[in-house]
């Protein structure tokens, strides 16, 4: 019998009981709906991970300092993270080979007559790179979509080298609208500043930035500051040593927990961190990596998940007993039918095929009903986990998998009985 | 009879079904030899073995002992597969109660034979010794469908090939299952009581089909307990106690 013959008996054997074969299918959609529901609020919180972590390569740790609350004020746990605690990092860890260093503060910047107040950061020479992967500022009227480039991001000049950053060079680039303030339209490029009354060349001016968030727009002011390299900043900016966020680069994705021991071990004798009463280290540090990030995020999602996933268990298996029953029914209803199958040729695989698709096309049917009702469902399972629920589109191909094999694994066992029918019994069934 | 070529050959065929504690002979050793184009009719009362020799020969069931040749093939001992084969390409069954599925049409119902030869692997081929025969039509490239409509065509109900089963009338649905036992070209058409439930006239009618298909080469065993009915075949034999009377 040919597979379009098969399938065309199957679907007569379904069409002939609509209403029993709805109420079997209830079962596996509720089952496949939980399906989708469940792996949508894991790329919720993946999702949720990626869109603001972005800054976060996954083969880096985020190293970043304690900080507990004090009557509304944070205050740093232990000794804050140092210039030098990142500097000395990839020395003392074998397995990081570079540290990115940030640090912020707030300094006064003169040209002429003009002196103005703002904020600055101290940044490495892939400061431009980091921005772009953070991907929080585009240049103003980037059309959406579009790939950024370090070129972009420059209106004149260039940004910092290694070698300036490693040698603490007295240069700067300025934001945009500081540019525009300082040197009201003349270029600036190869002009000296003077940042807390210490001289700096400018080497390059940041394009015309706004948030991609519109509604941060009124409230950011991406071109009111200028950079430095850290180096520089950390020397002449600062009368007490300022902390930094350091990121560190690790040679080998594999050996993060290994290269997160190494740096804890650097920071710890750095910061003359004791061991507590039980055994734990009192450290003044965190050590962060998108995996942890990802980690904390899913674990909020899980509980919920676990609930759902166990919906769709249970579903799954009333379902497939549903299937099951329907399909003893129909076989026990078909008996006749099927000794007639056999006495004009049908061998018992041509049966148990018959069978099997029967119930492989009802499951898979309550399958595709099963998905629709999960995606529908997804705002709802949204709003019952803090908004993190979104379709994972591989989630649909192993839904219908998922209803596909209850189908069968259920249907197996009617089919062969349908099989192991005597022909001469069956014919003679009333 | 035609003794060079039998379609049926049975060599001391017995039967024993094991009925709680107690073994039941219903065969007991039968030597049958039906020849090619023979319209025999098996006669006997219940009980006595008629039905039993019909699953027999019809591959339905497999013999306790003694051989079954059809067309010279012993296939007593063949597996449940190839017994299947041997349904589909070589017997057309013919029941009392017409055994037609109700949710097909009758050309479906017709085609449903050639439906289970498609997939048989072999298809058509190997088994088609008395296709030379008188009676056999060219069935070469013809698709399932067209050789069902030719069946009903034969049988005087092309004009009923969209309808169900519960459309038609008996002598109707009698006609659809000859036509569905012809379409195979089977060597052997087996008809069990085929006019049992039918009145004397439509019943008459179905008789004059079968012996048609007889003048037309047919080789048909026809089992029944009503003597007007076996006497329009060509010869009767008949059963009691699992053996055949000489």
């Amino acid at each position: 019998m040919t597979f379009v013959n098969v399938l065309r008996t199957a679907l007569s054997g379904i069409a002939a009981n609509k209403l029993r074969t709805g109420l079997t299918m209830l079962g596996i959609i509720i089952g496949v709906a939980s399906v989708i529901a469940t792996l949508a609020l894991g790329n919720g919180a993946r999702a949720a991970v990626e869109n603001s972590f972005r800054f976060l390569g996954s083969d880096q740790i985020q190293v970043s300092g304690q900080f507990t609350v004090e009557d509304g004020e944070p205050k740093p746990a232990g000794k804050l993270l140092s210039y030098e605690d990142g500097l000395t990092l990839p020395d003392a860890a074998p397995l990081i080979d570079r540290v990115e260093m940030t640090v912020r503060g707030s300094g006064k910047v003169r040209h002429g007559q003009t002196t103005l107040d703002m904020p600055f950061t101290g940044v490495d020479a892939g400061a431009l790179t980091s921005m772009i992967a953070d991907g929080k500022v585009q240049p103003v009227g980037w059309p959406a979509g579009d790939l950024l480039t370090s070129e972009a991001f420059l209106a004149r000049g260039r940004f910092f080298t290694h070698s300036e950053v490693a040698a603490g060079a007295q240069v700067c680039v300025l934001g945009y609208k500081t540019a525009d303030d300082l040197f009201l339209g003349d270029d600036p490029i190869g002009q000296t500043v003077w940042i807390n009354r210490k001289p700096c060349e400018v080497i390059g001016v940041i394009a015309e930035l706004e948030t991609v968030d519109e509604q941060e727009r009124t409230r950011s002011k991406p071109n009111e500051t200028f950079y430095l390299p850290v180096s520089t900043a950390v020397q002449n900016l600062f009368e007490n040593d300022p902390w930094v966020e350091i990121t560190a680069r690790v040679t080998d994705e594999a050996r993060m927990d290994e290269a997160k021991t190494q740096i804890a071990a650097h920071l710890r004798l750095r910061h003359g961190i004791e061991q507590g009463n039980d055994g734990k280290w009192l450290d003044d540090f965190r050590l962060t990596t998108k995996k942890d990030i990802l980690g904390v995020q899913q674990d909020a999602a899980r509980t919920f998940s676990v609930l759902l996933a166990a919906l769709a268990v249970v579903s799954l298996v009333v379902g497939g007993f549903g299937i099951m029953n329907v399909m003893l029914v129909s076989v026990t209803e078909r008996t006749r039918e099927i000794g007639v199958r056999m006495a004009v040729g049908a061998r018992q695989q041509d049966v148990v095929l018959q069978f099997l698709l029967e119930a492989a096309l009802l499951s898979l049917a309550g399958g595709l009903v099963g998905i629709l009702v999960g995606i529908l469902a997804i705002p709802l399972a949204a709003s019952l986990n803090a908004g993190l629920a979104l379709l994972d589109p591989a989630s649909i191909p192993v839904a219908l998998l998922v209803a596909l094999a209850t189908g069968i694994i259920f249907g197996l066992y009617p089919a062969l009985r349908a099989a192991r029918l005597d022909p001469i019994e069956a014919l003679r069934y009333e | 009879m035609n003794d060079q070529n039998p379609v049926i050959e049975t060599q001391n065929l017995t039967k024993t079904y094991r009925m709680g504690a107690a073994d039941v002979l219903a065969l007991r050793g039968v030597d049958m030899r039906i020849g090619a184009g023979d319209f025999v009719a098996l006669m006997g009362s219940s009980g006595s073995g008629k039905s039993t020799m019909m699953h027999l020969l019809g591959c339905l069931d497999t013999p306790t002992a003694g051989r079954y040749l059809l067309e010279g093939r012993d296939v007593g001992s063949l597996s449940a597969q190839e017994r299947a084969r041997v349904r589909n390409q070589r017997i057309g069954f013919i029941f009392q109660t017409f055994n037609l599925l109700p949710r097909l049409t009758a050309l479906d119902n017709v085609a449903l034979p050639l439906l289970y030869r498609a997939a048989g692997g072999q298809g058509d081929n190997g088994t088609s010794r008395l296709d030379h025969g008188a009676g056999s039509r060219a069935t070469g490239k013809q698709s399932p469908r067209e050789r069902a409509l030719a069946a009903l065509t034969r049988v005087g109900l092309a004009d009923r090939a969209g309808h169900r089963p519960t459309q038609l009338s008996g002598g109707q649905r009698q006609r659809v299952a000859i036509a569905r036992a012809l379409v195979g070209d089977p060597a052997l058409i087996l008809a069990d009581e085929p006019t049992g439930n039918l009145d004397s006239s439509t019943g008459g009618d179905i008789m004059r089909l079968l012996a048609e298909l007889h003048a037309e080469g047919r080789t048909l065993l026809l089992v029944t307990h009503d003597r007007a009915v076996a006497e329009q075949a060509e010869y009767t034999l008949h059963m009691r106690d699992g053996r055949l009377l000489p």
